[in-house]
């Protein structure tokens, strides 16, 4: 397929972003790249202190200073057609994007709900921000989308207070004031990682409903559970250190994937497969801790880690590099590793 | 073989007092008539979601928290209303592990300082003793001795949740309350621990109670499960009949919820829809039949007893003919 049938709606390259610190530069993201279509899902799957958040903040411009984004565009095809870089524009042609082209959700309703205003209010507010819509019309719209998002009683419920709603509930209302404006790219961040497991299952449904009902959407869903990753994505890119250390297609991350990390990651977690005739088999763990962020290895971030290391890895940052189309690994090894 | 530990018909209601001047409020009840046995060695897995009262059922148990009513026997003793005093000495037998290590650590304390505490508080040991024995937890739970010097903020998740499980181990406990020990951590830490977790359990042959709401976790390390929703237990077996034959409509849903790591498994429909209801206002009869997709009339007007299946398999659901 040509560049012009299938043509991206956002591609960040060589993205770095940094916290300047008293024990010095925390390097957050480095050499990031990330190409987003239309309709698609991307996963950023990563530990604490992998940058996946930080990451979407840089996308979203809204790094507090002193941080901030070192190096790289973030293109983005705006509903006009125009192509902007978002990390050069400025904070109020930024606004104009946010909420409205790009929204968000986060792990926590609760921080980012009004707690003195309805839900209702809160959602005919964002809708009045962004679409010209009189205070009746707003409140309407916001009944429909509380309904859309599978809140029950959406016209009484509406004018509920955020602590009268349970968890699941609030994420809801975050989904339904992210939706308000019919965002092009709706970036995630750990939106279920706070919530039960069946409530998750109920949010990840309404995520995956809506998205195949508003085709043109794409979504960047951040997470650190690979379960949520299956589930939920079509590219998964997987973050160590404030790296991508690999990349591609969902089905061959999880079938064949091409990093260290990535391999150690799925073969850690525990299955059904973890026992035989009830007897444990140790998991296979990976061995060491999570680096610090101020005081990275000064080649590959996993080598400390890695049992495939080599004495070469800690010379340099690996490059990433390209398997085949849409397909890339951080290890100087990956020819021979499998 | 006789139980370790035991609770009879154990309830924990908070609030509910009667206040001046005002209605009372209604009483939280955060576990309902829990009852249940762990054996010698034994390691249980306690399941269920924010609010079905797993977290209350360990610390009742340990009496961090008093129990409302019933019942809780260590080795054939009631230890439900013995004093303080008398309870420490159950205390070196029964210790906890808790979710977060970065808020159950003092900071101000060395590694040697947190583990030599335990020593001092049980009077176990003389100096030199205790220096060797701390040498030799840490080693056991794969630290070193140069670390014992080091204080909490120096180490890293992981090896805080190593420090906690040897501060447990210092007192060579029978019996261990696992609240959460690694949903704190991160995600490539988390097998570290959990091998380190099986193989002390193993070797020592620590009974242990193991709350989680990771599914995959539970059915790795327990030999039996308790499925709790709403401060009630739904259903308790041996972790492969509870895995591989779930019973109770509730344990089905959650089983079904959990998203697996293969982008290739069949998705399943979600089951389960709305939100537990409150504890303060739980639905009569079966707690669950508000959200049950098989619920009959008859759900609504009696709690359903813990029917006895077969291989120590036992449901509290009143349908036998689910499919």
């Amino acid at each position: 397929m040509g560049p012009e049938a299938d043509p991206f709606l956002l591609s960040v390259t060589g993205l770095a972003t940094h916290f300047p610190t008293e024990g010095g530069v925390v390097r957050a993201v480095d050499d990031l790249n990330l190409t987003l279509k239309r309709g698609e899902t991307v996963a950023i799957v990563g530990e604490s202190g992998s940058g996946k958040s930080v990451t979407c903040l840089s996308i979203l411009g809204l790094i507090d200073p002193p941080g901030h984004v070192a190096s790289g565009k973030a293109l983005f095809r705006r509903k006009s057609g125009d192509v902007v870089d978002l990390c050069a524009l400025s904070e109020r042609d930024l606004r104009a994007i946010r909420g409205d082209e790009i929204a968000m959700i986060f792990q926590e309703p609760m921080t980012s709900l009004n707690p003195l205003y309805t839900v209702g209010d809160q959602i005919a507010e964002a809708i009045e921000e962004h679409r010209r819509f009189k205070r009746r019309e707003a409140w309407q719209e916001a009944v429909k989308l509380l309904t859309r998002v599978g809140i029950a009683d959406a016209e009484v419920r509406a004018n509920d207070y955020p602590h009268q709603m349970s968890g699941g509930m609030r994420q809801r209302v975050m989904i339904a004031i992210a939706l308000s404006c019919q965002p092009s790219i709706l970036v995630a961040d750990e939106p279920t990682t706070a919530l039960d497991v069946t409530i998750q299952a109920q949010i990840l449904d309404l995520l995956r409903t809506l998205k195949a009902s508003d085709a043109g959407m794409s979504i960047i869903f951040v997470t650190h559970n690979m379960g949520v990753v299956a589930e939920m994505a079509d590219q998964v890119m997987v973050m160590y250190g404030g790296r991508v250390v690999e990349s591609g297609p969902v089905d061959d991350i999880f079938q064949t994937p091409r990093h260290p990390y990535t391999r150690g990651l799925l073969a850690s977690i525990a299955h059904a497969g973890s026992r035989s005739r009830g007897e444990r088999q140790p998991l296979a763990a990976i061995p060491g801790n999570v680096p610090s962020p101020l005081d990275l290895p000064p080649g590959c971030t996993f080598e400390p880690r890695c049992g495939d290391a080599r004495p070469e890895c800690r010379l340099a940052v690996p490059p990433l590099e390209t398997i085949s189309a849409g397909r890339q690994t951080r290890c100087i090894r990956w020819r021979e590793l499998t | 073989m006789s139980a370790l530990v035991e609770v009879i018909d154990l309830s924990k209601h908070f609030g509910g007092q009667k206040r001046l001047f005002q209605a009372p409020r209604p009483a939280i009840r955060a576990v309902d008539a829990v009852s249940f046995a762990i054996k010698p060695g034994e390691v249980v897995g306690l399941v269920g979601e924010s609010g079905s009262g797993k977290t209350t059922v360990g610390r009742t148990l340990l009496r961090l928290t008093e129990p409302t009513s019933g019942t809780i026997r260590y080795a054939g003793t009631d230890i439900t209303h013995i004093s303080k005093s008398d309870m420490r000495a159950y205390r070196r037998k029964m210790q906890i592990v808790f979710q977060d290590p970065y808020a159950s650590l003092n900071p101000r304390l060395t590694v040697e300082d947190i583990l030599g505490e335990a020593f001092a508080i049980h009077g176990l040991g003389t100096g030199a003793e205790r220096r060797n024995k701390i040498v030799a937890l840490l080693e056991r739970v794969g630290l070193n001795a140069a670390q014992a010097s080091r204080y909490p903020h120096e180490f890293s998740g992981g090896q805080r949740q190593r420090i906690v499980i040897a501060r447990a181990l210092a007192v060579e406990p029978e019996f261990i309350v696992a609240d959460e020990p690694v949903s704190a951590l991160d995600v490539s830490i988390q097998a570290q621990i959990i091998n380190l977790m099986a193989s002390l359990q193993r070797d020592l042959g620590l009974a242990m109670l193991f709350i989680s709401h990771d599914l995959s976790v539970v059915e790795y390390i327990c030999d039996r499960v308790i499925v709790m929703y709403l401060g009630r237990v739904m259903e308790e077996g041996p972790v492969e009949e509870i895995f591989a034959r779930p019973q109770h409509p509730y344990t089905r849903a959650l089983l079904s919820a959990a998203p697996v790591p293969d982008p290739r498994a069949k998705r399943r429909p979600v089951v389960l829809t709305g939100d537990i209801p409150s504890p303060a206002n739980p639905p009569s009869g079966c707690v669950f039949r508000t959200r049950c997709g098989f619920a009959l009339p008859a759900c609504a007007e009696a709690r359903p007893p813990l029917r006895a299946l077969d291989n120590a398999h036992r449901v509290a659901c009143i349908r036998t003919d689910l499919p």
